[in-house]
């Protein structure tokens, strides 16, 4: 047990949460779809976390470790991805790739939670050992599904984020939006870049990324929905 | 005839007027590299343990 692997994912994991509740307070202000869905993201992200410290305090648990890579691995970004989704698009074909990523969850959820585990297979050569990693499913068609979900949620979460801001800043308009998107953004690439760093083997990678990426986005929501003073010419 | 003006007259506060344009082009520039090298891993051009 180190600080690294317990204390960095513990705290991106109550973080997330705190953010959670935030982002549902909005919800049953609004009632907007997209603000029910990056909620459920951020409880997805917030397990994720929270199973990562268990795995650094406790050690070894397959039911959650199954929890982590279904939650922290496969599913967090597509969800918080179709949240900006329903925020953009509000098309009936946004409904279709709901169901279709509600019909993936629940196939994912199936997949995880029948899959061979073998922990001794946790840590490979490139892996640094501080941090989870998918290797321990030895299950053909379970870990093929992350890369699938992951580049789902990172293109609509970070894509949109980039296009709102964009958009609010061509009209040079709501400027705590356009500044609260590019933290999003920056948030929201922090674990991708994390995870790249941990698999090339940086130790503590993967969880300062996720650490961050909370931080970040939570500051991105905050400040995208507190507006600021803007000196207009 | 009217001319078009891609800047509109309103102006954001100097420093965001000239870090925003640069942090969304790297923001860009990092995503299509991602694709890109999703795309690569994809077809097998990369091997990627």
């Amino acid at each position: 047990m180190t600080i690294v692997n317990t204390l960095l994912p513990f705290t991106a994991s109550a973080i997330s949460f705190i953010f959670a509740y935030f982002v549902f307070v909005r919800y049953f202000e609004k009632k907007r779809p997209h603000l029910l869905l990056w909620g459920v993201g951020m409880i997805f992200y917030g397990v994720g976390g929270f199973c990562e410290g268990y795995y650094g305090a406790f050690g070894w648990n397959p039911f959650v470790y199954r929890l982590w890579y279904l939650f922290g691995a496969i599913l967090v970004a597509a969800w918080l991805g179709q949240g900006t989704v329903y925020l953009l698009a509000r098309r009936n074909w946004v409904h279709g790739l709901m169901i279709l990523l509600a019909l993936g969850s629940l196939w994912g959820l199936f997949k995880v939670f029948t899959a061979e585990l073998d922990p001794s297979l946790l840590t490979t050569s490139l892996h640094t050992g501080s941090e989870l990693s998918g290797h321990a499913i030895v299950t053909p068609g379970v870990r093929s599904l992350t890369p699938i979900f992951n580049l789902y949620g990172t293109v609509t979460l970070v894509g949109g984020a980039i296009y709102s801001s964009w958009i609010f800043f061509r009209k040079r308009f709501l400027l705590h939006r356009t500044v609260g998107n590019i933290f999003i953004a920056v948030g929201a690439l922090a674990p991708a870049f994390g995870g790249a760093f941990s698999r090339a083997g940086v130790p503590a990678a993967l969880y300062i990324g996720e650490l961050l990426g909370a931080i970040l986005m939570f500051i991105g929501f905050r400040r995208a929905t507190s507006p600021m003073e803007e000196n207009q010419q | 005839m009217s001319e078009k003006n891609s800047s509109p007259d309103r102006k954001y506060p100097t420093f965001y007027e000239k870090f925003i344009p640069i942090a969304i082009f790297i923001l860009a520039v990092i995503v299509v590299g991602m694709l890109i090298f999703t795309l690569a891993i994809g077809v097998g051009a990369i091997q990627f343990s």
